[in-house]
């Protein structure tokens, strides 16, 4: 074909009229459904903390720090990985799994601090029903919340290692690569919200 | 165009091939069986149900209650999943010409978590199920066994096989959308699809945008029963003998989370019927649809429409009264798309020689249904009628009306008419012929008497009336829909003999019994295994070319070269030469 | 679906964006650390928050995602999904005021 197709000649069939793979398509209409499991439970985060003027605002600058640590990893491991998807795509797979490997210790990075973070909190009191601060579904927002990411988290993992394998034997294709790396970027892009929403917004001021 | 999937033999092993099948068609097959089993067990409860309300009081009521919570959850799955899932995923790859689904692994797993969902639901039948209903409103859900019967591992089982359902509709909402956008074959535009793909396509998409909602929301509600959270429980609650441990959680808020998921769920149902119902009709009608176009444009509307209405089931719950207001205009404006379709159907049938064979008497009997219960739904819509008609039986007539009956009339119409080509013989005409009558005039007696009795204020949910003196008069009502209701349950013993007397002896089909137009008919009995033997044909016209003047044949098939009624032919669309 | 390779593959080549894209996330997440210490009232800053988390998003999506190098149909279509779902979700929002009324 020599000149660019019509618009309507994309859905004309016989070909993809948004030009991408089964794949990619999927892995983005997954991300938008997931996207929505993710803002129905922000809206009922809002909504039952809007009926909640007392909620309360623990955490100090100690806390706020770390979960800054979390996102700096967060985001790192998604910049590797979007590097990864280039070196992927231009054929140098050594270099795209070392990226990946990059990713999955950022990746873990996050879990860890997250964890030990779960842990202190756990300590002081805090639980999915009750918490020393006030109104009990503070922690039972927190930890829904934060859970669901980290299960996104643990879950991109294991698809990361997968996919990295696979690679490094020739099993897998640049393909693979950007579908994992879309997935990853997700759960990079939805803690963009946890993190001024629920740890931002409960900061000890004043 | 590069076919990845597909390109596999056909599996030799009978696991592989009809169990544990990637094949879109046995998925298709596997998936109309389950949900007939299903639709069975539901009708079953229904029939000890009205035994009880009509003739003899045989059950305790919480008994009466779980009943009824097991035959509406059983039935939403049904219609949830039949029309999309079985017969979408039997025609859906054959009628927009591609050799299956794009992800043929996807759709084995969303078959057999669908599979699940519904054995976890008849589970919960057997450990005591949930009296909370259908919609499964907290507080009564939330909090446990304390709460009555069957809200312990009942309710739980219940919620996970929800979690299930979600799971299994969002697998097959990618699949159906990837494939219906990136499979076409060439010269299938979008403005050529056979209506009935529309409505897949419509109902993918709608649920994978309310699915994920509806996942949270009971994600949510397992944690207020398994973690003790309060998300939906408020504070002081007083059950058996203590007050429970919760603090500060909104009933409502389940309300909002379910409605935000469940009105679009009516269209997910709803939408694929009317769509294989137009496409149906126009073929018995042999007239082209009529406002093709506009069809599209509905279907458009109801999505976004469908959004936005979902506080019209809440009028009561306590929810702003401004929003009340706002929820009552939004939903009047569904009646705009859903007039559409009435219009088209009724000008579709103006002045054409119908030929009444049963899938068309389903057809017809579909329509006369969704525009009698739409004329409830405008009674519904508006909050002030509605704080009087909610919670009585006035509800439970419309939902049947629509829910149920108009949905399962496109069922029967689309089993009739595809039954040909996925089985290779024809069902029997007069068997079909009667049991459309029995069932049709069994199922306006029975819902338009509950309209009636819900205009006697008679509530829902009610397992016993002879309490109540303002409810006497309903007495005879409730005699009469029961002694209905078990006419045309035996009626449905003639359907299931002419499915599996057909399914057996039935006639011989030919390759396309019908004189249809769209591409599943241009395949062989039975249809191969990778659908189209040698090459994909090239689509030239829609699907709706009937009533060609002069000519032998008064139709023509999607793969005919030539002009056509589409208003598209020759404008863009590629022929064999362009590439 | 040879042509999306091709497009995606043409613009792989420099890694630049991928750093300015990650220098720009690391300068919003201070931003918005350091905007929760300036005292102004918890809405005001929910809405300062919530902006600068879009733009987050946004660049998550153009360039990490690729967005930016697809065709904007498709980018049209999935904006579109998940502005419309979760502008609707919102709806239900103003009710979490009636447990202020109604109890809770
Ligand atoms: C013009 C179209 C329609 C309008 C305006 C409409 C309106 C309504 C309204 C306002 C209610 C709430 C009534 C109440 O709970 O008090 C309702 C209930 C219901 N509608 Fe419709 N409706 C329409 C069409 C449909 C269709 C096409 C279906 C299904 C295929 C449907 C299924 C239901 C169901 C299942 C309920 C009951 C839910 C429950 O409380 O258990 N409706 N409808
Ligand atoms: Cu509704």
């Amino acid at each position: 074909m020599t000149s660019e197709p019509a618009l309507a000649a994309d859905w004309s069939g016989g070909k993809s009229p948004y030009a991408v793979s089964h794949l990619k398509l999927g892995m983005w209409l997954f991300i938008v459904g997931d996207a929505f499991t993710f803002a129905a439970l922000f809206v009922g985060y809002g909504y039952l903390r809007l009926g909640h003027p007392e909620w309360p605002r623990p955490f100090d600058t100690g806390s706020i720090l770390q979960a800054s640590l979390m996102t700096f990893f967060l985001l790192s491991s998604s910049a590797t990985m979007a590097v990864a998807v280039a070196k992927a795509r231009k054929g140098d797979a050594s270099a795209a799994v070392q990226h990946m490997v990059l990713t999955v210790i950022g990746g873990l990075l996050f879990l860890i601090v997250h964890a030990l973070e779960w842990r202190h909190l756990i300590q002081q009191g805090a639980s999915l029903f009750s918490n020393p601060w006030g109104v009990p579904l503070f922690t039972g927002c927190f930890f829904t919340i934060t859970g669901m990411h980290m299960a996104h988290v643990a879950s991109g993992l294991v698809v990361l290692l997968v996919i990295a394998t696979k690679l490094k034997h020739q099993h897998a294709t640049a393909d693979h690569v950007e579908v994992a790396g879309l997935y990853w970027h997700f759960v990079d892009l939805v803690w963009m919200f946890i993190f001024p929403l629920i740890y931002l917004l409960s900061m000890r001021t004043r | 165009m590069s076919e990845t999937h597909a390109e596999h033999e056909a599996p030799r092993s009978f696991i592989r091939r009809y169990i544990f099948s990637m094949d879109h068609k046995v998925i298709g097959i596997q998936y109309l069986l389950a949900m007939l089993l299903l639709a069975v067990v539901g009708l079953a409860l229904t029939v000890v149900m009205r035994w009880h309300l009509g003739i003899r009081t045989v059950l305790r009521p919480e008994t009466y209650l779980s009943l009824m919570t097991m035959h509406a959850s059983l039935m939403f799955v049904v219609v949830t999943v039949t029309p999309t899932s079985a017969f979408g995923n039997y025609f859906l790859p054959l009628q927009v010409g591609a050799r299956d689904m794009a992800f043929p692994f996807l759709n084995m797993l969303s078959f057999w978590v669908a599979l699940a969902a519904g054995l976890v639901l008849l589970s919960s039948l057997i450990v005591g199920a949930p009296i909370s209903g259908w919609t499964a409103y907290p507080p009564l859900s939330a909090v446990g066994g304390v709460a009555g019967p069957g809200l312990g591992l009942g309710q739980t089982l219940w919620l996970v096989a929800v979690a299930l359902l979600c799971v299994s509709s969002m697998m097959g909402a990618l699949n159906f959308i990837a494939t219906t956008l990136n499979l076409r074959t060439r010269g299938m535009s979008m403005m050529r699809l056979p209506v009935s793909v529309w409505g897949w396509l419509t109902a993918a998409v709608t649920g994978l945008l309310v699915f994920p909602v509806l996942s949270a929301g009971g994600i949510m509600l397992l944690l207020d029963r398994l973690g003790k959270t309060s998300f939906f429980v408020p504070s002081g609650l007083y059950l058996g003998g203590e007050v429970l441990p919760h603090q500060g959680g909104s009933p409502l808020l389940w309300q909002h989370l379910f409605w935000f998921f469940g009105h679009p769920e009516v269209y997910i149902v709803i939408v694929p019927s009317m769509c294989m119902v137009t496409h149906i009709m126009a073929n018995f009608a042999r007239r082209p649809i009529f406002g093709y176009r506009y069809l599209v444009l509905s279907l458009f509307g109801f999505v976004t429409l469908g959004g936005v209405v979902w506080g019209h089931h809440m009028f009561v719950s306590g929810m702003s009264p401004y929003s009340g207001l706002a929820f009552s205009i939004l939903t009047l404006f569904v009646s705009i798309p859903a007039a559409i379709f009435a219009i088209s159907w009724l000008m579709t049938l103006w002045g054409a020689r119908i030929q009444f064979r049963p899938p068309m008497l389903y057809c017809l009997g579909f329509v006369s249904l969704f525009i009698s219960g739409g004329v409830g739904g405008l009674f519904n819509a508006q909050s002030s009628l509605d704080i009087y008609l909610h919670d009585t039986y006035w509800v439970v007539g419309h939902l049947h009306l629509l829910f149920a009956m108009a949905a399962i009339f496109s069922v029967f119409a689309a089993i009739h008419f595809w039954f040909p080509k996925m089985f290779g013989r024809m069902m029997n005409d007069t068997l079909g012929t009667i049991h459309f009558w029995f069932t049709l005039v069994g199922a306006y007696i029975i819902f338009l008497t509950m309209h009636y009795m819900g205009f006697l204020g008679h509530p829902r949910r009610y397992a016993e009336i002879s309490q109540f003196d303002f409810l006497k008069p309903a007495a005879s009502a409730h005699t009469l829909i029961s002694v209905v209701a078990l006419i045309t349950a035996g009626a449905q013993i003639l359907f299931l003999f002419n499915f599996f007397w057909s399914l057996f002896a039935g006639r011989k089909a030919a390759t396309n019994p019908w004189n249809s137009t769209s591409l599943e008919w241009t395949l062989p009995n039975p249809v191969p295994f990778s659908n189209f033997e040698r090459d994909i044909p090239v689509v030239h016209r829609w699907a709706y070319d009937f009533e060609l003047p002069g000519g032998a044949q008064d139709y023509e098939m999607q793969t005919a070269p030539g002009p056509s009624m589409d208003g598209q032919t020759g404008k863009g669309v590629p022929t064999e030469k362009s590439t | 679906m040879n042509d999306s390779s091709a497009t995606s593959a043409e613009h792989s080549d420099s890694l630049k964006p991928y750093m300015g894209t990650w220098l720009a996330l690391l300068a919003l997440t201070l931003l918005e650390v350091a905007l929760g210490y300036v005292s102004m009232s918890q809405e005001l800053l929910m809405t300062l928050l919530l902006c600068l988390s879009v733009v987050k998003a946004a660049l998550i999506m153009a360039y990490f995602m690729h967005l930016k190098h697809e065709k904007l149909t498709f980018v049209v279509t999935l904006v579109a999904s998940l502005l419309f779902i979760m502008v609707a979700l919102c709806g239900l929002l103003p009710d979490g005021l009636r447990m202020l009324t109604l109890g809770r």
